[in-house]
């Protein structure tokens, strides 16, 4: 058997493995639609003509829709992403250098990013576009390069991302030390307080795992599930 | 279907890529167009805006200053002022083109092309707020507040012509809304070159393809799960997923890196005056232009928006100074990419300028007095021009009041003022696109007759 015949069974038994994970979750965000109360009959005319010019229609409310109580997500604006970006990695921003110095990227591409300049644009497009979604990858992938470099060469008690598995550490070794690294990861970047053995936790196991069995290195393996986490919409929308 | 096409176009990005010679000013590009859906219609447009509302006495709705003068000012409300501009040896006289246009000493370059060239005249705008302007010029419709209202015709037409390009609605320092259409129509909207460069060129390569892919696939999964389903932020997401990766896959960014040392970017650079070094070289006019023509004829765009001039805004003595040559700056800018898209080929005995509408458009005019800052203030009235495609050049629709400039009303079949037709207004003039494009109906719901005077 090849190695990329491997590869393509692991994919597609994760991609499998996700199908079961959405489907078998909880939704712990998304609560389900209130039934919608049955319609009510109107009365066409319950005291029949009165003096009333303006009718005698009743006062109460049109009944709420069925999504009525649902938020709607909403995207976080550029300053909202650039700090929180840096937050969860300990300070790494999206820049040219090496994340602490140099100039920020989301501060120089911040108007093709729909921040506002306030001659020709006064508010902040928050839409999820096309843009957004290819520079937030590209930020993800600089930034997460950049912290599991670092996280190589502090001690345990300062990393930010490989906090619970040292980087060494894989599924096979210590199944129970990545998946408290995973609910650790989740927490601090979804604010997702998973328990353990959620489904929830499977999907983003499955990633590190697949990813190691292609990379051959844990490490790779968190820097993909980094990449992976601040490209999701649980990071950058609430 | 569309991964399909997309696979067809690749081929054919990548042929035009790999041939030598003929790439980017001509040759290539009807093997581009073949890249395209059957049965579209073959037609493509860039909006280019003029920021901060111009003065159309300089340019597009001169007065003869032997009538219009200070004499009479009290009686006409119409001040040229040509004199009083700094014009540093520029021929401040009105003039008439050689197809009997009568224009503005600072419509540069694009008096070349009056042939080509169709003037709207006295159109009302309705407001006198640049915002507001702005928008009811790009969706047709007047704002709610300074809040745009529908999608932009940019985005309707390259939701309705645009589906199969890889960008089908490209703009660059424009404004671009889109409340109603679907997602693959909204503006890649960047503010440079260099910003339009960097979205298509593939990220960092920190990672490995197959951990990018596996990544997509857990992204793909999580689009399918119940809360995402439920939200229409989250769906809209999967979408730009999808369209980032297939954008990058064409591998586009060559076709923009202006300051390539190749033959085709040096003509490129000869036409548009570009330098073949620096980086504020490509955040000019002249690199959006030279963008615009490219997406459109390399088969990248539909649509393509872009502003050619700004800082018009003059309501002190930078009027003087500024608003004339800015303006003609827009109009060379113009004049070359009419031009540059008259030199392409379409592969079927006929021009990419034939196939494209260029349209020009401020948020509204300078008002027709000077005021005592030696600057113009704000007007209702406006112009806006188009060339190209089926638009009927050598011609004035509608003209401005010999009284103020106010708007007047004109008959919308013959262009001519007629007490009987109506007051110009944006949305006619969209109208008239969509008709033209083969848009059935009023999809924009613009509730106006199109401007038919536009069309051949």
């Amino acid at each position: 058997m090849t190695l990329s015949h491997t590869i393509r069974i692991a994919i597609l038994a994760g991609g499998l493995l996700l199908v079961a994970a959405c489907n078998s979750e909880p939704d712990p965000v998304a609560p389900v639609p209130p039934e919608p109360p049955a319609p009510a009959t109107p009365d066409p005319d319950p005291v029949g003509v009165g003096m009333n010019p303006h009718g005698e229609g009743t006062l109460l409310p049109i009944p709420p829709g069925p999504d009525e109580g649902l938020r709607g997500r909403r995207r976080m604006d550029i300053d909202q992403l650039d700090a929180s970006i840096q937050r969860v990695t300990g300070g790494i921003a999206w820049t040219e250098g090496d994340g602490t110095s140099g100039d920020n990227l989301f501060e120089e591409m911040s108007l093709t990013l729909g921040k506002p300049d306030f001659l020709d644009a006064t508010q902040e497009d928050l839409s999820v576009s096309l843009l957004f979604t290819k520079f937030l990858g590209d930020a993800a992938r600089s930034v997460c390069a950049k912290l599991v470099a670092r996280e190589l060469t502090v001690t345990a008690e300062e990393r930010v991302l490989m906090v619970m598995a040292s980087p060494e550490t894989t599924v096979a070794q210590d199944s129970a030390a990545i998946e408290a690294n995973m609910r650790y990861l989740l927490l601090r970047y979804h604010g997702q307080d998973l328990a353990q053995g959620d489904a929830g936790v499977t999907r983003w196991t499955w990633l590190f795992e697949s990813s190691v069995h292609v990379s051959g290195d844990p490490v790779a393996g968190w820097q993909t599930v980094c990449v992976g986490l601040i490209t999701h919409p649980d990071f950058y929308s609430y | 279907m569309n991964d399909c096409m997309h696979s067809r176009r690749r081929f054919l990005v990548n042929s035009l890529l790999a041939g030598t010679g003929i790439a980017a000013f001509g040759g290539v590009s009807p093997l581009m167009r073949l890249a395209r859906a059957e049965g579209a219609s073959d037609r493509y447009y860039i909006f280019c805006y003029f920021s901060g509302a111009w003065d159309v006495l300089l340019s597009l709705d001169p007065r003869d200053p032997s009538v219009f003068h200070e004499g009479n000012i009290s009686d006409t409300l119409i001040n040229p002022g040509y004199t009083l501009l700094d014009d540093d040896g520029h021929s401040i006289d009105p003039f008439v083109t050689s197809n009997g246009l009568f224009v503005g000493p600072y419509i540069g370059a694009l008096a070349n092309h009056d042939d080509k060239l169709a003037i709207v005249r006295g159109m009302s705008m309705e407001t006198l707020t640049h915002e507001a302007g702005r928008r009811r010029f790009i969706t047709g419709k007047p704002p709610s507040g300074l809040q745009a209202r529908g999608s932009s015709t940019a985005t309707l037409l390259a939701s309705h012509l645009g589906v199969d390009e890889v960008i089908p609605n490209l703009s660059v320092r424009v404004e671009s809304y889109n409340r109603d259409q679907p997602n693959y129509a909204s503006a890649l909207k960047v503010s440079s070159v260099p910003d339009l460069v960097r979205a298509l060129e593939p990220g960092p390569s920190t990672m490995g393809l197959l951990e990018a892919r596996q990544i997509d696939e857990l992204l793909a999964q999580a689009a399918l799960c119940p809360k995402a389903l439920n939200s229409s932020l989250w769906q809209a997401t999967e979408d730009s997923r999808i369209s980032a990766n297939t954008m990058i896959e064409q591998e586009l960014a060559s076709l923009f890196d202006f300051q390539a040392e190749t033959p085709e970017m040096e003509a490129l650079r000869l036409h548009y005056g570009i330098s073949a070094s620096g980086s504020s070289t490509l955040s000019t006019p002249a690199a959006r232009a030279a963008t615009a023509v490219t997406a459109i004829t390399q088969g990248v765009s539909r649509v393509v928006s872009i502003q050619v001039a700004s800082s018009l805004d003059t309501h002190y003595d930078n009027w003087t100074t500024d608003n004339g040559p800015i303006q003609e700056a827009g109009f060379d800018t113009v004049a070359k990419m009419i031009e540059d898209l008259q030199s392409r080929p379409y592969g079927d005995g006929t021009t990419w300028l034939d196939h494209t509408v260029i349209v020009g458009f401020s948020e509204f005019c300078r008002g027709a007095l000077v005021n005592a800052n030696l600057g113009r203030d704000h007007s209702l009235t406006n112009c806006a021009f188009l060339a190209g495609g089926n638009i009927r050049g050598g011609q004035v629709i509608g003209a401005s009041s010999d009284v103020g400039m106010a708007p007047t009303t004109t008959n919308l079949t013959t262009g001519a003022s007629d007490p009987a037709g109506e007051v110009i207004k944006p949305e006619h003039i969209m109208r008239a696109l969509m008709h033209d494009a083969g848009i059935e109906g009023d999809p924009a719901d613009l509730r106006v007759d199109p401007l038919m005077a536009l069309l051949t």
